[in-house]
């Protein structure tokens, strides 16, 4: 009973956190769709376990628990993949910004004065 | 008038970066005119004000607002030199490990055109190479041998040099360290004429602090494959 009271838990708070998200115009309409779909499922296939008997039947592995772990890791994988790629994408950027302000800003290094041959002492004062 | 840019980038290197530039040669055989290009990528201490102090007017000073890693900021240099028509390119360490006189030798097969690439290998004469840095150099070169199918005797070398031609076509990306073994790809890739020459390697207290540990080696590994599964 404790794995559903906290899952169901998990996905209240996920939910909030999609919708907040999704109002504050931080995610297009399609992420928040499939955010709100994927954490309502979780709350609530814990109650109906069945239901994920029949996937699991359906993709061919032999009960709902192992179905919804197959998918959870490929999903995960996945997202870590989306994450990656948009982390190397933001970073590209990064640096093509700084290179560009690098190359506007070029300073030539100002030459050192040549150095100065030695002045011949003073001439001893006339008698 | 064959012109030379010499790539130096710089990371916090204040204490010694005036001494690297000062022990410069003042001209290289076959080269007519040297522009230094020192990247200062995003230090903290005083290395770009060390640099325009160096009062030598063959150096540019770039400079990166935050730090980018070596790749980036070698990538900045390079942006540079084809900016500028660059006849040749020679990457060189601001942590005073390579001897000055390695960079005529890096030249030489480019001025020569009997090579596109140049790689300055340090494991060719190792001597003075501490075992560890040795073992983890052939460590990187098999890792590289492996993601990018080429093999060479030292594919983390700083000293590296390229003709017109090979500077046009190598295209970098990667931003941190990894971005040697990435040159080393760059040159199968475009199917640079390749050659290696022995250059010494100065090993001082300050400089195995500066340079790679062994444990960046899994850091590399990681980036690189990640890269290799990446690419677009």
């Amino acid at each position: 009973m404790a794995i559903k009271l906290l899952s169901v838990l998990f996905a209240l708070i996920a939910i909030r956190r999609v919708v907040v998200r999704y109002r504050r115009g931080g995610a297009l309409t399609v992420e928040f769709v499939m955010w709100f779909l994927i954490f309502s499922g979780i709350g609530i296939v814990v109650f109906i376990p069945k239901v994920t008997d029949r996937f699991a039947h359906w993709i061919g592995v032999s009960s709902g628990f192992n179905a919804l772990t197959f998918v959870a890791i490929a999903g995960l994988l996945y997202a870590v993949y989306r994450l990656l790629s948009r982390v190397q994408t933001v970073e590209r950027d990064v640096t093509r910004l700084v290179r560009s302000q690098a190359l506007m800003t070029a300073t030539r290094v100002p030459p050192a004065p040549p150095e100065l041959p030695p002045t011949s002492p003073p001439a001893p004062p006339a008698k | 008038m064959p012109s030379l840019f010499l790539i130096i980038p710089a990371f916090n290197e204040a204490r010694v970066i005036r001494d690297t530039l000062r022990n410069l040669p003042p001209r290289v055989a076959g080269i007519d005119s040297m522009t230094v290009v020192v990247v200062d990528d995003g230090s903290s201490d005083a290395t770009a004000e060390e640099v325009l102090a160096s009062g030598d007017g063959r150096v540019v000073l770039l400079r990166h607002a935050i730090n980018r890693g070596l790749g980036g900021a070698l990538g900045t240099g390079l942006a540079y030199a084809r900016q500028h028509g660059a006849d040749y390119v020679v990457t060189y360490d601001a942590d005073g490990q390579h001897a000055p006189e390695d960079i005529g030798n890096v030249v030489a097969p480019l001025v020569a055109g009997e090579a596109d690439a140049v790689i300055g290998s340090r494991l060719l004469q190792p001597k003075g190479m501490p075992w560890y840095r040795v073992v983890g150099n052939w460590g990187l070169n098999l890792i590289t041998f492996f993601i990018f199918g080429m093999w060479t005797t030292d594919s983390q070398s700083g000293l590296r040099g390229f003709a017109h031609a090979a500077l046009q076509r190598i295209d970098i990306r990667m931003d941190r360290m990894e971005v040697s073994s990435e040159f080393i790809k760059e040159i199968r890739r475009n199917r640079l004429r390749y050659r290696e020459v022995p250059i010494q390697a100065i090993y001082s207290d300050y400089s195995l602090a500066k340079g790679q540990r062994n444990v960046n080696g899994f850091n590399i590994l990681i980036r690189l494959v990640l890269h290799r599964l990446m690419e677009d």
